[in-house]
């Protein structure tokens, strides 16, 4: 189906359209084709519906759905779904499983400490089917599956909190993942969408303690942490049905204005409402 | 009433048969007279064995423990097969699977040999009554499957809640680890009495029944159901009735369990 | 009751949250979440209610169509001489979790429709079966009540009941017309004719005494109402309450297979039921009155899920 003619396309004219599936973008041989398009003769259709990105030379369409497709160097935060042998069979909201390779963990005992037989004996006592993983993807397969490695101290087995659902696509890809946040809460935001939200446990602690990073134990939570950690979530929630992009600052816009409703009054409709106009002011604003 | 549909595999009767409807005789129900003599607070007289079905349990292809339970009129046969390879694996717990069905001569009405709905759910039933008492972690990936066949029933709460303590006495002789085991009863509100252990006739035409299966020692309900009106008060009421009357049907299990192993 | 895997660390979470009185998501055990209401929304049945629990538009969600038949009475049929007859039905659509594709649902399809019939499906509902009966021994009313399962965040039991409650009390039937008529021998025979007339339609009898079912949650040593699907899946035991207005208890079940209840909270639970039903109750009548004059506003927009949405 081909609504415009393009004799000759102009970086504008191709910038920010809304295109369905089928539609022609262009047929300028000087443009390659990126994600959510194919070519046929010399042209570009789209393949998805969404708006048309181009950046230099690359023309693709950015749908406003998609399951969340990893790259490299993405954090993620995922759940063992399976045990096999020497590999983890990771959830990560994606199209396929990722893998976590026994190879890629940190072994108890000091980061350094060699494999042994009766670690691939012992693979629940790392991570069973359920435990939650922050890692990051540190290769693809050749079918297109991921390859996740936690060889760092701060990834590893979450604990301490709970874990928030939200869009991927609204999570941008940034520097840092791992915030602190100034009301005493650790977030992992996972680029697929995964977001956990836990109570603060400084760095040099966690360092301290090699032997524990696989244990299951939570430490005591007090009551107003639980609490802050609920708000958090529940803004988290909030911003997921707003349709905004999930970053720390917007985290904390929406905690500050959620501060004078109890936490569970955070999801109803009418403060819900509120909220809305306020953060989206504030954001706005900012920008 | 059975519409019978065209099954290749089997005999085919008529197409459309109907169970005769009898003449309604007299029966009233007075708290010391009922029915086959007993008093309101009689329950009917209790006998099991253990075994009948694996003597020596040799082949793996006999099941690990059986019961033969009987409580007045009502017959159950329970085999157990397991700890073994599950279907549904979980790799923390092991599952707990019940397969429950009425013969279809054992009800007054004639049942259909194909599974019913109403046998699916108290399939659930069991299996939600039974699980508790079962130490699952200690079998992980396993699966410990349950076959009840009722041979003859008599009242619907009661058939359930002796199918109950035919599994719990299944599960001992096949040497499963419990925590304990579960006793049922039930009981039907007539009036404003409760009626203890209740045949079909009576069930009938009580307004209510309530079917409660516990650990007595664990002190835990595993499963509660009531069917029909009350008030809370009678509801509790009947809780703790049921209460003691599982603890004593608990002692007549532990007792015969005790007399068949010294044996 | 859909199945999710949590971390040991997040039951442990869950589990000593409500312990300590606070859940994942601020509720305290005995908050409910919003519940949104629409009847008549399926012209082709004779009642019908959409309920939906959960928070920001998104929660358990949960159609009931009721479709009356006019069934002729045999001798046998099990079927009372001068009574109607209510036959429930629940499907739990793929749409509301992968496990349900196939026959993954079937489990839980039988689960739910016993349950519904306990609660509705005899004297203990409230409704008034013999005036579903059109000629003694001759003809009667069959209720189907069919309940789809479109979407599952914890609580599908409580979902089912209120959508199902709406729809008996939205239910219209047409009204029939008995007639004494004189056969080929002078013997008086009864005969009826349902009046075909969109206008002339009588309620069911009875409607206002069904039930609402509370369902408890047993999370550790303590119980919440209304568990979402985390709390869900922690849960080690359940149990339905199913209380009428005047507070008579209409049914109880127990589902869950991991532990049971002690007798203490058992009471507990008998207690905080006839507490929260009547909170209940009130708040059912104004999401019904609500949804009443949602139905008359006439506004001609396709009942979807939109409709639930707030405009954010």
């Amino acid at each position: 189906m081909q609504i415009d003619d393009i004799p000759s396309s102009t970086a504008r004219d191709l910038a920010s359209r809304i295109v369905t599936p089928g539609t022609a973008i262009t047929s300028d041989p000087a443009y390659m084709r990126g994600h959510g398009t194919f070519g046929e003769n010399d042209t570009i259709y789209s393949s998805v519906a969404g708006a048309v990105e181009r950046i230099n030379k690359l023309v693709s369409v950015r749908p406003l759905k998609q399951r969340y497709s990893g790259e490299i160097g993405d954090i993620v935060v995922g759940r063992i779904t399976e045990v096999g042998s020497k590999r983890w069979r990771v959830d990560v909201n994606s199209r396929q499983d990722g893998v976590l390779l026994l190879s890629s963990i940190n072994l108890p005992g000091g980061i350094q400490r060699r494999k042994l037989e009766s670690d691939e004996l012992q693979m629940r006592t790392f991570f069973a089917e359920g435990d939650l993983v922050f890692a990051e993807v540190q290769s693809f397969f050749a079918d297109g599956g991921l390859s996740l490695h936690t060889r760092s101290i701060q990834y590893g087995k979450l604990r301490n909190g709970q874990l928030v659902t939200v869009f991927p696509q609204l999570v941008p890809r940034s520097r840092s993942h791992f915030h602190t946040l100034p009301c005493g809460v650790d977030i992992v935001v996972g680029v697929n969408g995964y977001i956990w939200v836990s109570k603060h446990v400084p760095a040099a602690k966690v360092e301290a303690n090699s032997e524990l990073i696989y244990s299951d134990r939570n430490e005591h939570i007090s009551d107003s942490e639980r609490e802050t950690i609920a708000r958090i979530a529940n803004c988290i929630h909030l911003l997921n049905r707003l349709y905004v992009k999930i970053t720390d600052t917007s985290i904390i816009f929406a905690y500050e204005a959620s501060l004078p409703h109890a936490v569970k009054d955070l999801l109803t409709k009418e403060v819900a409402t509120d909220l809305a106009h306020t953060v989206k002011a504030r954001l706005l604003q900012q920008s | 009433m059975s519409t019978n549909a065209i099954d290749r595999r089997r005999i085919n009767g008529p197409q459309r048969s109907v169970e005769p409807v009898y003449l309604k005789t007299e029966t009233s129900v007075s708290a010391d007279s009922r029915q086959d003599g007993r008093t309101r607070t009689n329950v009917r007289p209790i006998f099991m064995r253990t075994g009948p079905l694996s003597p020596q349990a040799t082949s793996a292809a006999s099941p690990s423990g059986s019961a033969y339970y009987e409580q007045g009129k009502i017959r159950i046969s329970c085999a157990i097969y397991g700890p073994r390879q599950g279907r549904k694996s979980n790799p923390r717990m092991g599952i707990f699977d019940c397969d429950f069905k009425y013969a279809p001569f054992s009800c007054s009405w004639k049942r259909s040999h194909l599974k019913s709905s109403d046998e699916k759910e108290i399939g659930l039933m069991l299996e939600q009554a039974i699980s508790p008492a079962i130490r699952l972690d200690a079998y992980p990936k396993a699966s410990i499957d349950a076959f009840v066949t009722v041979i003859e029933s008599d009242g619907k709460a009661a058939t359930i809640s002796a199918a109950i303590n035919c599994i719990s006495a299944a599960l001992v002789d096949a040497g499963i680890e419990i925590y304990d085991s579960v006793a049922a009863c039930s009981v039907a509100l007539m009036g404003s009495e409760f009626y203890y252990d209740c045949t079909q006739e009576e069930e009938d035409s009580a307004q209510c029944t309530l079917l409660m299966a516990c650990m007595p020692n664990a002190n835990e309900i595993t499963y509660l159901l009531q069917q029909g009106k009350t008030l809370p008060e009678q509801t509790e009421k009947a809780v703790q009735t049921c209460s003691d009357l599982c603890t004593q049907i608990y002692a007549v299990i532990c007792r015969y369990l005790q007399t068949s192993v010294e044996q | 009751m859909a199945s999710l895997i949590l971390s040991p660390a997040e039951q442990d979470y869950i589990i000593r949250g409500v312990e300590s009185g606070f859940r994942a998501d601020g509720r305290s055990s005995l908050d409910r979440r919003e519940v949104t209401l629409r009847t008549g929304m399926i012209s082709q049945a004779n009642g019908s209610a959409r309920c939906r629990i959960g928070n920001l538009g998104v929660g358990t969600d949960v159609l009931v169509g009721i479709k009356a038949e006019v069934n002729a009475w045999t001798p046998g049929d099990g079927v009372p001489e001068s009574s109607g007859v209510l036959i429930c039905n629940v499907e739990c659509s793929p749409s509301a979790a992968q496990e349900f594709e196939g026959r993954g649902a079937e489990e839980l399809n039988v689960e739910l429709t016993q349950l519904l019939d306990r609660i509705f499906n005899g004297p203990q509902s409230g409704i008034d079966f013999e005036k579903l009966c059109i000629i003694p021994k001759q003809a009667y009313w069959v209720l189907h009540v069919d309940a789809l399962v479109l979407d599952v965040r914890g609580g599908i039991t409580d979902a089912l009941v209120w959508a199902t409650r709406a729809a008996l009390l939205s239910t219209r039937l047409p009204r029939v017309v008995v007639e004494s008529i004189p056969d080929d021998n002078g013997v008086m025979q009864a005969e009826f004719d349902v009046v075909d007339d969109p206008d002339d339609l009588t309620e069911l009898d009875g409607v206002e005494n069904m039930p609402i079912a509370v369902t408890f949650s047993r999370i550790g040593r303590r119980f919440v109402v209304d568990a979402s699907e985390q709390e869900e899946a922690v849960a080690q035991a359940r149990m339905t309450v199913a209380v009428s207005p005047k507070m008579d208890i209409c049914a109880v079940q127990k589902g869950g297979v991991l532990r049971g209840f002690m007798p203490t909270l058992f009471s507990e639970v008998l207690q905080t039921a006839q507490t929260i039903a009547r909170e209940e109750f009130s708040r059912f009548e104004k999401c019904y009155a609500e949804a009443k004059s949602q139905a008359l506003s006439q506004i001609d927009e396709p009942s979807t899920g939109s409709t639930f949405l707030v405009p954010f």
